[in-house]
């Protein structure tokens, strides 16, 4: 029987979550196959423009005439990073103009973990008890305690930066080192502290502080290219981390243009026996046996998988029974915020480029739920980035004096972007078109996501703090940011395969464990239960980590 | 780029917004670097290029750093014109410098280049302040364009970003409190 199978394990998508299965399960002796739909970008090597300055880029760093039609639905894309995004001639997604949804979708091995903004967070009660709490979604299965462990496991194995508040809706990491903040923002944190009570400090993120030739890791340079590839490794893509961790194993198979079209089901042994995978230049189809899957293909790119894994016993998706595949589509709240202005102090300017700013964790709806004072429940927290001196102001005239105007830098500012808690509804929907396929033959993504009267209050109020907190700490002329950005620009889609302890009401268990196969595991942003107020990709990755480990131990002890 | 399999996958794409570069005229050539902009097409007369190199140097002029013309804004100018602009823009250009070559060589009887600095700048100043006759909004559009025009070359050129500025690829350490005489300018990554 054992021989059937070419792998032990096979770990669909080499992202964030991805690369954690891959690297727990092969050190932990597991034969692993990793595959990934986009292309090869080896570490350092293939960074293309990593560090390039403007005047090196190709048309000085616009678009090349053509090379955007690419990527047209990529909207963060550009020319330094267009070739971590997906083709999007190739595998486009429908988007409804009633109804828009932004999808951004990586075209490469490392996935997004080359790209995201690193923000990293842990969860505490306030948010796995949530659902519970105001009877929205279903409750989590599990709490803080059962995933602190996994929070520090990662945190050591990472290196995350940040600054130890002891706050109880937002628990410390394991910090190695801590970025500053900058003059304005060490202002705004001395006058918001004071006056309002409420805790400022830096944005904890995955930005290694040390040296770990161990690692292969070198600390950060503070050049602000995380997102062009760091081959330093300071920032904590799939390529830096996890991915030379699975291969020193020598257990680590590795595929790239590997697109997983359908998981195999056998409903008599309740497992799913392989993965057919395409080619994604050649097209040819290979079929990959393993005693068990992990699903790390993305939210999105997992519930598309799911849907398109149709057998005798599931005709809707594998785990779809109940229609729970695709539903409850989360995201945060994005786009909301204010941004204002110091005045004075232009003797100051900032020397080096952070990889991440000030961040206001949450404070609304802590005590109580909600607070009397407010209309919606759950909560918010901001982060800054974009902030510094501005840009010259003064562009008037010509000659020696415009190029004299031009060496001043403009006045320090501060702008807030609020990231609010979004609600499991089951109206949100990801699902696949009926008729339309991409270049592969992979039914095409339709999405149906609206934001609530909860979603609506809070923005108001978000946007109306924001201001607030830059007007107490002295800030003029502050532009206020009131209309929410659409569903899944905040680049935070989860809850498609949401975790829970009924096998109607839910797709996969506290363990990550699909109820319907017990050899596969979903573990990017698809399981979550409800979206919690901060950056979640930490949480993904601690559970990748946890339910590694349970994969493992059911093996050992022949459950599986 | 198959053009017609991106229609497609556009046509599906419902909705998705037109994106800016499927308005422009795609002219990349095989033979361009558009780094250096060597082999480019050629879009300027000989006067007009000339007029074009001057106008940058009265708007961005060798000080204690260089100019326009030591950074290559001429040459970025003419590049980005033919290879990157849409045909209205590039148009509009167009016919802005030949104006003001004809301006020159009616009131002057010279080519624009070959005025001396304080005619030229005498002519970009009225350009500025709206007031040269037959120039759409009295010549004040087309400043504005090739100022613009002007400033992107500039600062983005390698003397923009190295000589102008200061050019800062591996900072190594963050300071949010650092005085800004000791730059006296901005710094570029």
């Amino acid at each position: 029987m054992e021989d059937a199978f070419e792998f032990d394990a096979i770990v669909i998508g080499s992202g964030s979550t991805g690369g954690w299965a891959a690297k727990e399960l092969t050190e932990k002796g597991l034969k692993t196959l990793m595959l990934d739909r986009g292309r090869m970008v080896e570490h350092g090597l293939d960074y293309t423009y990593e560090g390039t300055p403007v005047h090196e880029m190709p048309y000085r760093g616009h678009w090349p005439p053509g090379a955007q039609e690419k990527h047209f639905q990529q909207w963060p894309a550009n020319p330094w990073t267009s070739h971590y995004w997906n083709d999007d001639t190739r595998f486009p997604y429908i988007n409804d103009p009633d109804k828009p949804f932004m999808w951004a979708r990586s075209g490469a091995v490392g996935g997004k973990s080359i790209v995201w903004g690193r923000q990293t967070y842990r969860w505490s009660d306030l948010d796995f008890k949530a659902n519970e709490r105001d009877g929205h979604g279903i409750p989590w299965p599990v709490g803080y305690a059962d995933i602190e462990p996994w929070y520090g496991y990662v945190e050591r194995f990472m290196g995350v930066q940040g600054e130890a508040r002891g706050l109880p809706q937002l628990p410390d990491s394991e910090f190695t080192g801590q970025v500053s903040l900058n003059f304005a923002e060490e202002h705004f944190k001395r006058e918001v502290e004071a006056k309002l009570g409420r805790a400022i400090t830096v944005g904890r993120t995955m930005n290694l502080m040390e040296d770990r030739p161990e690692q292969g890791r070198g600390r950060c340079q503070f050049r602000d290219q995380c997102g062009n590839g760091c081959s330093y490794g300071a920032a904590p893509s799939t390529q830096a981390t996890t991915l030379p961790a699975a291969r020193k194993t020598g257990n680590l198979t590795l595929r790239a243009d590997a697109t997983v079209a359908e998981l195999l089901y056998d409903a008599e042994a309740k497992r799913v026996m392989g993965v057919r995978v395409i080619d994604t230049n050649t097209k040819e189809e290979t079929i990959y046996r393993s005693r068990i899957v992990f699903v790390c293909a993305s939210c999105l790119g997992t519930t598309q998988l799911l849907l398109n894994s149709r057998s005798e016993a599931m005709p809707r998706g594998l785990g779809n029974m109940h229609d729970m595949v695709g539903r409850h589509v989360m995201d945060h709240l994005f786009g909301i915020g204010a941004t204002g202005t110091l005045p004075g102090h232009t003797h100051l300017m900032e020397y080096g480029r952070r990889p991440v700013s000030l961040y206001i964790p949450r404070f609304r709806n802590i005590e109580a739920q909600p607070d009397a004072d407010a209309d919606f429940i759950r909560g918010y927290n901001y982060q800054a980035w974009g902030g510094g001196r501005s840009g010259p102001q003064d562009y008037s005239g010509f000659g020696a004096q415009l190029k004299a105007q031009l060496r001043v830098p403009g006045a320090w500012r501060i702008p807030l972007h609020g990231f609010g808690e979004v609600l499991p509804y089951h109206k949100n929907r990801a699902f696949l078109d009926e008729t339309q396929t991409d270049d592969l033959g992979m039914p095409l993504m339709r999405f149906e996501v609206e934001w609530g009267e909860n979603e609506r209050k809070m923005a108001k109020e978000i946007a109306r703090e924001a201001a607030h907190m830059l007007e107490v700490a002295g800030f003029v002329d502050i532009e206020v940011r009131s209309e929410v950005g659409k569903p899944g620009e905040g680049i935070h889609e989860m809850g498609t395969a949401r975790m829970g302890d009924d096998p109607s009401l839910s797709v996969v268990n506290k363990w990550n464990q699909m109820h319907v196969a017990d050899n596969v595991f979903i573990t990017d942003g698809a399981f979550m239960t409800s979206a919690g107020t901060v950056n979640p990709t930490m949480t993904y990755m601690a559970f990748t980590a946890r339910a590694a480990d349970h994969a493992v131990e059911l093996l050992q002890s022949g459950q599986l | 780029m198959d053009r017609r399999k991106f229609l497609v996958a556009m046509s599906a794409a419902l909705g998705t917004q037109m994106i800016v570069p499927l308005q422009r005229l795609i002219r990349a050539h095989a033979d361009i670097d558009p780094v250096s902009f060597t082999g480019g097409a050629d879009l300027f007369f000989e006067e007009e290029r000339a007029a074009v190199a001057a106008l940058s140097e009265i708007i961005i002029p060798t000080t204690d750093t260089p100019g326009a013309i030591a950074a290559g804004v001429p040459a970025y100018i003419e590049f980005m014109l033919a290879e990157w602009y849409d045909k209205e823009e590039r148009t509009r250009f167009l016919i802005g410098i030949k104006q003001v070559v004809a301006y020159a060589q009616v009131t002057e009887g010279k080519a624009f280049a070959d005025l001396d600095d304080a005619k030229q700048t005498k002519i970009v100043q009225r350009m500025h302040d709206g007031a040269m006759p037959v120039m759409k909004h009295g010549g004040n559009a087309f400043f504005e364009h090739i100022k613009q025009l002007t400033l992107a070359g500039y600062y983005t050129s390698e003397i923009g970003m190295t000589v102008e500025r200061i050019y800062l690829p591996v900072p190594g350490r963050f300071d949010g409190a650092y005085p800004y005489e000791q730059a006296g300018t901005l710094f570029t990554s």
